[in-house]
Parts: structure tokens; sequence; C-alpha cells
């Protein structure tokens, strides 16, 4: 059984967070006892023999990896040139010499897909990475610190939680204007904040554990302490469940795209593909079809890879399934 | 009750106060000279000096904040700088179609989401369950503004059977504003509402297990009474969380339903704002944004407060 992954205490509901947010926190404790209860080898192959049995997992790994491959190699996969344009086929459907139609301008949508992966992709990945440099050092620094400091992070924490994600990211995008670059900093931005909370909480489970009072005892410093013990062990869950945050950071980049305020043309990403596709909606429906379930099975995937980590990585769950 | 309203609304004082000075801030995150920036292509000088003297961006920022927050409390949040109208009355205008558009998904995403969560938990393990768990697996991972354009290219241009968008004010014609309102509200609703399932799947769950609904099967309730009166009400506080948190995340959601189904709500607003660089009608729904979603959390404390005696101690 899944254990409930919210609290029903009342100071949690003063802050909000989403989905991502909350599976994150679910076992980020066990997590943190998993990794360093353990001799670094033996944890790291239970992991591997935890994850390889489940299923569901490692296809989603493995169709990350295959949607990463068709990124790298697009130029190589791609029939034509993404950005060719056919005014004399335009809207085809799909079959025949373009597999998958064509797009307003005639250009090959299979291509585009390809080419769209990389940003998409990208996007994902430096949106999450970008979220993780700001989160992970106040993060760090509320849980081991605790007291003024802590609770100074949690308030500009909960501050920047109750903007909606969407809305804060519209109005960053609307301060330092559009792009693929800004689009991917104000992603980074709206997730810091849940990493932060993971961060904290994950270090909150640390801070009590026998080896850094151990450490404390003998007088190492602070810093040093986090750095050299807190860091490693609270880092393991983190990366993990960088998973999901990249499944969400992947959904906002494809709705700035969407509206326009991400990657601009004649570049374009996944989300920016069905911009424009919704504007031919009527004539040509298909085009719709194609990037939308491209960013759902991506999405998928990272949640599910996400999920299946952490089952692996947790103690909640050992022995079932 | 009253005691608990007041401690979580002197709690939130900093809070808001910080929310007022991020929304404000945005004016700093501007590359380069604001007003210039802001003015658009090839402004002439005295443009740049109007916006300049407008926003008060010749005063020093502490003077600056100051002066708009207190604009703020009084419900003034300056003039638009593209068409010159008022930004409350703009946000007032549009506020309606939002509002109602997130009542409505939140109504959908509970009548659906809550029923699925209970029936998957009582027939745990059946095929139901596992329907209703992949339905849900779908429900997270479908990108919202998908959904509703496959839905608008089946239920308005094959079926015809709704508008594929626009919006009838409900004043005018209930009917057609329940038309125009079911596909943006059912689209934005699907996430919530699979959240809403997973989570009290998992909540009922553990209630389920509990010794005192076996006592309440032993004596000989009813079933369904026994999953409602003894399961869900236990299972609620989980249940509440999550419908508070995805109350929050509906309202960033509607910006982009609000777009593809051409709604003139506060969503559309802001992304106009963004194309036009137009920074105090921006300011202003981001302002009034996450203003609700910090009701929307201080209604969630209270529901805790009356659902659980040991709260309202507090």
């Amino acid at each position: 059984m899944t254990h409930t992954t919210t609290t029903s205490s009342p100071d949690s509901a003063t802050t909000c967070g989403d989905a991502a947010w909350e599976r994150l926190n679910a076992t980020y404790v066990d997590a943190a006892e998993e990794t360093s209860a353990a001799p670094p080898v033996s944890a790291k192959r239970r992991f591997l023999r935890r994850f390889l049995r489940s299923r569901v997992a490692v296809v989603a790994l493995l169709v990350l990896l295959l949607g990463a491959a068709a990124a790298v190699f697009a130029p190589a996969l791609a029939p034509v040139d993404p950005l060719a344009q056919d005014l004399g086929k335009v809207l085809r459907p799909p079959g025949g010499e373009n597999l998958l139609g064509t797009d307003e301008l005639g250009r090959d949508v299979l291509s585009r897909l390809l080419f769209g992966a990389r940003v998409s992709l990208l996007a994902a990945v430096e949106g999450t990475a970008i979220a993780l440099l700001l989160g992970v050092l106040p993060g760090l620094a509320a849980g081991y610190l605790g007291r003024r400091v802590d609770r100074i992070i949690m308030l500009f924490t909960d501050a920047l939680m109750s903007y909606p994600a969407i809305i804060l990211a519209i109005a960053i995008i609307g301060a330092i204007g559009p792009g693929l670059t800004n689009a991917m900093l104000a992603v980074g931005i709206i997730t810091a904040p849940r990493v932060v909370r993971l961060v904290r909480g994950v270090v909150l489970g640390i801070r009590e554990e026998t080896y850094i009072e151990a450490s404390r005892t003998i007088g190492t410093p602070t810093a040093r302490i986090i750095v050299r013990h807190v860091l490693p062990n609270a880092l393991a869950p983190v990366i993990v469940f960088g998973s999901i945050m990249a499944g969400q950071a992947m959904l906002i980049e494809a709705g700035l795209s969407f509206l326009g305020l991400g990657v601009q043309p004649p570049d374009a990403s996944w989300g920016s593909m069905l911009g424009t596709a919704f504007r031919y909606v009527s004539r040509s429906p298909t085009l719709i079809v194609f990037p939308g379930l491209a960013i759902a099975v991506t999405v998928l995937a990272f949640n599910v890879l996400g999920d299946g980590l952490r089952d692996s990585l947790g103690r909640e769950n050992r022995g079932e399934r | 009750m009253a005691g608990l309203l007041v401690n979580r609304i002197l709690r939130s004082v900093p809070l808001v106060l910080l929310i007022t000075l991020g929304v404000y801030g945005l004016v700093f995150l501007i590359p380069g000279d604001p007003a210039a920036t802001l003015a658009g292509d090839n402004p002439t000088p005295e443009q740049i000096a109007h916006i300049r003297q407008s926003l008060g961006l010749d005063r020093p920022a502490v003077e600056q904040y100051l002066g708009w927050l207190l604009d703020a409390v009084r419900g003034q949040l300056g003039q638009s700088l593209y068409t010159g109208a008022d930004v409350t009355g703009m946000i007032l205008d549009r506020f309606g179609v939002t509002a109602w558009l997130s009542v409505l998904a939140v109504l959908v995403a509970v009548v659906i989401g809550i029923p699925a969560g209970v029936l998957a938990a009582a027939a745990r393990g059946s095929w139901i369950d596992r329907a209703i768990t992949v339905a849900v697996t779908a429900g997270i991972a479908i990108p919202g503004f998908w959904l509703g354009l496959m839905l608008i290219i089946v239920f308005a241009l094959q079926a015809g059977v709704f508008p594929a968008g626009g919006y009838t004010p409900i004043s005018e014609d209930f009917g057609e504003w329940l038309l125009h309102v079911t596909l943006p509200a059912v689209t934005l609703a699907a996430a919530p509402a699979a959240e809403l399932a997973r989570h009290t799947r998992s909540a009922m769950l553990g209630v389920l297990e509990q010794d005192y609904i076996r006592s309440a099967r032993a004596k000989g309730v009813a079933e369904w009474a026994v999953l409602i009166r003894h399961g869900l009400k236990n299972a609620a506080g989980p249940v509440i969380t999550v419908l508070s948190f995805q109350a929050a995340l509906l309202l960033g959601g509607s910006v982009i339903v609000e777009q593809i189904f051409g709604m003139p709500g506060l969503g559309s607003l802001a992304i106009q704002a963004v194309h036009d660089k137009d920074l105090p009608v921006l300011q202003g729904v981001v302002l009034v944004a996450a203003l609700i979603v910090m009701i929307i959390n201080l209604l969630t404390d209270l529901a805790y407060g009356f659902l659980n005696p040991k709260v309202r101690a507090v």
C-alpha cells in the first residue's frame, strides 16, 4: 500500500504545492534513512535490483532514452529539413510521402516533431536544472540551520508558492520578454520553491541522524558538515525526484510556448507546434494530435520513472509488487 | 472558530506584504531602462517620460513601492499603459469569467474525482480499481490544453454539440452560458479530478483498514454508510488539502484554457498585457491571483477547524 502523502496538520495548508511536490514529499525521510543506513555499494545494488524489477519504470526510462536519442539524432532521422517550406502542399493529412502530414507552411510534421524534441526535452532538463540550482542551497540552509533562517526562507518560499505557477511565469516573461531562455528561467523560478521545500524536508530528517550528531560533537564546522554529510545524503532523493519535476517543467514550457511566450518561430517545441496547429484546427485536426501525444507520453514517462525510482529508494514498498 | 480565523489572518500579514513586494518587484526585472522598454518600439522622449512619471519610476524604490501599495489597498491598481483604462475596472470586468470557470471546474472535479476514489478504494484490486487508476494516470499526464483542443475537435467541430469558443455572461442567457462553459470546465477539471481520485483512494484505503470500520461493519451498518459516514469523513483531511492545492493550480490552468476557448477572463487579460508590455495590468492580475490563492488557503485552514476539533483549539 502506498501511504497517504498529504499531512493533515494545519500548517501544511497555509502553503500550496502541487501533485509533483506531494509525491516528492512522500518518501524523503525513508529515502534519506535508506541511503545513510547501508554502505553505498550494496545500497546502489539494491536500488538497481528493485528498479529493474518494476517493469513500467524501466519502460518509461526506455521511452525517455528513445526520445533523447530522437532529439540527438534528429538531423539524421528527419526525412527532410524541418524548416523547408512547400506552399504547394500545405496542411496535408498523414500518409504518403509525409508520414505525419504537413503543417500550414507545407513543412514536414515528422521532421518538425523530431527537432521539436530537442527544444522540448532540453527545456524540461534546463528548467529543472535552474530550479535545483536556485533551490538546493536555501533548502539546505533552512533545513539544517533551522530557527530564524528557516522561518525567513520559508516565508519567501510560501510567498513564491502563493502565485499560481503559470501566472507567475507569464508575469516574469512579461517583464523580461518572451523567448525560450526566458521561459526556462521562469520555469526554474516557479519550480525552485518546491525544491527548497523538498530539500528542507530531507535535511530535517538527516539532521537528527546519529552520524551528524557525532560529527557535531567532535567539532566539525557546520559548513563542512553540510557539504560532506548532509548534502550527499540529501542529493539522491532530490536528483531522483527531479524526474517528476522535469515532467512538470515540460508541461509548463509547452503551455508557455503554446501561448507564444516560449520558443519563437521558426524554431519549434511541441508546445509551440500545438499553438500553431490550434489556428488551423478546423482545416487540419490531425496537426494537433502528434505534438500533444508526444508531450503526454513524455510527461507520463517522467512521472512513471519518478514513481519507480521513489519506490526503489523508499523503504515503504519493499517486498511489494 | 473565530479565534482560529483571527490567528490565521494575522499570520498571513507578512506573507501578503512579501507577495505585494514580489508583484511590485516585477518592474525591477525589466532589463535596461524600464520606461524605455515599456514604451515600445521607437518611443519619443515624451512617451518615455510619461511612462516614467505615471509608474513613479522617477522616485526612490521604497517610495515607489509604498505609494503603489497604498493605492492597491484602496483598490487602485493604476492605469493601463496601452489603453489608459483603469486596471481595477479591467480586472473586475474579467473576473466573473475566470471565477465561474474555476468554480465550475472545481465542482466537476469533485463530483467525478471523489466518488471515483471512493469506488476504487472500495473495490480495491478489481477491474474497476484498475480502470480508474489508468484514467487517473492519463488525466495527470495529458496537457490540459491538448485535451481542450481534442474536445473542441470532437464535440464542437464534429458533433457540433457545443460552441468551439466564446463566452455569454450568465446574466444574459443561462443556457448559452452553460453551453459555452461546459467544454472549458471539463478541460480544466481533468487534472484535478485525477489528483482528487488518486488521493481519495489512498486516504480511503488507509481509513478502511481501521478497527472502527470493522466494528461498523460488524454491527451491521450498511456498506454505503460505512464508506461515506465512517470512511470518507475520516479521509476528508488529506482530500481537502489536495482540493485546495488543485483549486490554486486551476487558476493558473485557466489562463491557457481561456486562451483556447476564446474566453475574456483574467488569463487572456494577462497574456494580452504581456504582448502590449502593459505592466500595471500584469501586476494587477498577478496580485489578484495570489490573493485568491491565499484566501483559498485560509478557507482550507478553516475547513480543518471544522473537521477536526483539535485544530480549533490552537
